[in-house]
């Protein structure tokens, strides 16, 4: 099965090409052109240096967020134009959770992923690793650095910081309290690899129900939710 | 030539099938007016984020309609610029991989040459050189189509576009949003007299250029006035003043254009040509001069993804494709 | 740093010295009154940046956006009831991508600044004189 990933979360734009769980190919651009110019093109090319064309694509695999919202939807309506023609699945698959995927997975491992959401706010879930696979302990949330360390110190384990958030955790935690390390610079940021990765095993839909997971708003619907059962109950 | 035409480029999502620029097969369109209503203007985030969770419908319903298959599409176009650029990218980047993954060609267009081919969908025996008044919300411009790709623009508004001045009008008589066709109702039972509103007429520089943040202003200050001495506004009087300083601005440059050039061919196109007092001066004044005049119908009037398919088709003659790496602009020369 | 207008091209001339020196991904956090003379400076700004722009106010879409080397995102928040409408007309976004803002109406949205704003107040003391306070961000001559 010839999977396509795609990454456009951040300032770095990937593309992956992946035979079952093999990597075949990998692109990456870090030089500040907007995704929507570098991304396609990545992607093209690998195909025909692989001696593939886009019709060889079984599935794409694309980050959902969260992530810029403006990257998230140039990644997702490319994903979305290309399994739209093609009448092939997409498999929309958390950003933090590739990060993990591409991250340091040694079993055993605490995984602590995090972008910054500004405001001392970042994006975050935990993982720990069994079996050479990240396994989620949290679900995507955004959270204060503050509640987060309450959280890292409760597990008393050492935990590995991976995303763009990791050096503002780890300059912001009081690491009398916690033990953590960055993850290698390579290996620290999600990418395509990730996404091709943690999108295995995982259940492809129609181009149609692919939507973003632009995070903020789950927990606006939160507070919507929880104030409207408030008033309920009053 | 089938072409598979997409637009996102404000509040309209469109995907259209149209055969050889002419004849529309399919046009599909989802207007998101009522998710920018509450706003009183089309908030840019929200019309991107809305572009990408209904354009795989659309373009599902498109083929549906059209009754071809993904195999019979010869290329694919889409607005490239100009637009609100989170809205434009979606469009783009949904486009473009799906033309790598058909094998086709891509295209891109002009939003405002596309207004403008929205005539050659309407009037089979309609080809240039003409005159073409374009006017819209975000665009006001009187163009020289000198040919199907080839135009130059005579002249613009040095502000606001026409169609800003009846939306913003609109919203300080309480008409809500958008503007064009409220403003439009109620100037039915004005008297066009009722108010003196100042001609947009800029002095200096190119005789062609408009200008329309001064009668907008006028308006919102007459409103403005009138609540505060509680005078008692003339509400269809002051439409249908507005829409007589309007189209008296458009129609006049228009036409002075068409003399100049020696066109006996008048065109309009956008969204604000559905607005009946200029449609009726441009009746009236191409009459007289005895031009002829081509205004398609409301529904091509307003954004939509066939116009794309029929300038994209007269772009893919002319050589214009683009490769994967195609870009979407906020502003774009036409 | 407080300065004193006469008109509203003298306001706009004001914002155009500022927008020559004004840097990528500053945010201009802009108070005051309706008719105060805000969009007037916005629109100063843009030609400062020396972008071709026509700006006006962006009441009704809450943000308008001028491309160039800088862009300029021109921010209304005037019709913001809450914070979480931040998010929804992608109020991170737009700080990420480098550009400048210029917010008016930041009264409304307290939780939007980080405390790196350039913090700029309008006051009416005459008909056409306006008092305007800069207070961080460049320094102009």
């Amino acid at each position: 099965m010839l999977t396509l990933a795609l990454e456009s979360s951040a300032k770095a734009a990937s593309a992956a090409v992946f035979e079952d769980e093999k990597m075949l190919a990998f692109s990456i651009q870090n030089a500040g052109l907007t995704h929507s110019r570098t991304l396609l093109p990545m992607a093209e090319d690998m195909l025909k240096n692989l001696g593939k064309t886009p019709a060889d694509i079984d599935r794409v695999a694309v980050s959902r967020g969260p992530g810029s919202f403006t990257g998230l939807r140039i990644g997702l309506a490319e994903a979305k134009g290309l399994c739209w023609a093609l009448e092939k699945p997409v498999v929309g698959v958390s950003t933090l959770e590739a990060m993990a995927w591409g991250g340091p997975v040694l079993d055993g491992q605490m995984l602590c992923c995090a972008m910054d959401a500004r405001r001392g706010q970042v994006y975050n879930a935990l993982f720990t690793v069994e079996g050479g696979k990240p396994v989620r302990l949290t679900e995507d949330r955004a959270i204060s650095i503050a509640e987060l360390e309450i959280e890292l110190v409760a597990r008393q384990e050492p935990w590995i910081l991976l995303g763009d958030g990791a050096e503002l955790c780890f300059d912001t935690l009081d690491r009398s309290q916690v033990t953590v390390f960055l993850a290698p610079e390579p290996l620290r940021v999600q990418s395509a690899r990730g996404v091709g990765l943690a999108a295995m095993g995982k259940e492809a839909v129609p181009a149609g129900e692919l939507l973003p997971q632009y995070l903020r708003l789950s927990q606006a619907e939160r507070e919507r939710l929880a104030k409207l059962e408030k008033e309920s109950t009053t | 030539m089938k072409i598979l035409a997409v637009e996102s480029s404000c509040d309209e999502t469109a995907v259209a099938v149209v055969e050889d620029g002419r004849r529309v097969l399919a046009d599909e369109i989802f207007s998101q007016v009522a998710l920018h209503e509450i706003y009183g203007g089309v908030v840019p985030e929200i019309a991107a984020r809305s572009h990408l969770e209904v354009i795989t419908l659309l373009a599902d319903r498109a083929l549906e309609k059209a009754s071809i298959t993904r195999k019979d599409i010869d290329a694919v176009a889409c607005t490239y610029a100009p637009g609100l650029i989170g809205a434009v990218l979606v469009g783009v980047n949904f486009a473009k991989s799906a033309a790598l993954a058909l094998g086709v060609p891509l295209i891109p267009v002009h939003h405002i040459r596309g207004h403008i081919a929205a005539n050659y969908l309407a009037f089979p025996e309609l080809e240039p050189p003409f005159l073409c008044l374009a006017i819209s919300g975000g665009n006001t411009m009187l163009v020289d189509v000198r040919g199907y790709t080839d135009m130059a623009v005579l002249g613009r508004t040095r502000d606001d576009a026409a169609g800003e001045c009846f939306d913003k009008s609109a919203r300080v008589l309480g008409l809500g949003y958008p503007g064009g066709k409220p403003i439009d109702d109620l100037s039915k039972t004005g008297d066009d007299r009722a108010y003196d509103l100042p001609r947009p007429w800029v002095n200096d520089g190119n005789p062609y250029d408009m200008s329309f943040s001064g009668l907008k202003t006028a308006v919102v200050n007459l409103a403005h006035h009138a609540e505060q001495t509680g005078e008692e506004l003339d509400k269809p009087g002051l439409a249908a003043s507005l829409c007589r300083a309007v189209s008296e601005s458009l129609v006049g440059r228009t036409m002075a254009a068409a003399e100049q050039l020696g066109y006996d061919r008048v065109a309009v196109a956008g969204g604000v040509a559905a607005n009946s007092r200029v449609r009726a001066d441009f009746e009236a004044a191409c009459r007289k001069a005895e031009k002829k005049l081509y205004v398609p119908p409301l529904r091509l009037c307003g954004d939509n993804g066939a116009m794309i398919g029929a300038q994209g088709y007269y772009e893919y003659l002319a050589g214009h494709v683009a490769d994967s790496d195609l870009n979407a602009y906020a502003t774009m020369e036409l | 740093m407080t300065y004193i207008t006469h008109s509203e091209t003298e306001t706009e001339e004001l914002g155009a010295r500022f927008g020559e020196k004004v840097p990528a991904g500053a945010v201009i956090a802009l108070y005051g009154d309706l008719g105060c003379g805000k969009t007037a400076f916005v629109r100063g700004m843009a030609r400062g940046m020396g972008l071709d722009a026509v700006v006006s106010s962006p009441t009704f879409t809450i943000v308008n956006e001028y491309d160039g080397t800088r862009p300029l995102f021109h921010f209304d928040m005037y019709r913001l009831a809450s914070a979480d409408e931040l998010f929804d007309i992608g109020w991170e976004d737009y700080l990420a991508r480098g550009g400048v803002c210029a917010v008016e109406w930041s009264e409304n949205v307290p939780g939007a600044f980080e405390g790196d704003e350039i913090v700029i107040r309008f006051a009416k003391t005459g008909d056409n004189d306006r008092e305007i306070t800069i207070e961080g961000g460049p320094r102009l001559c």
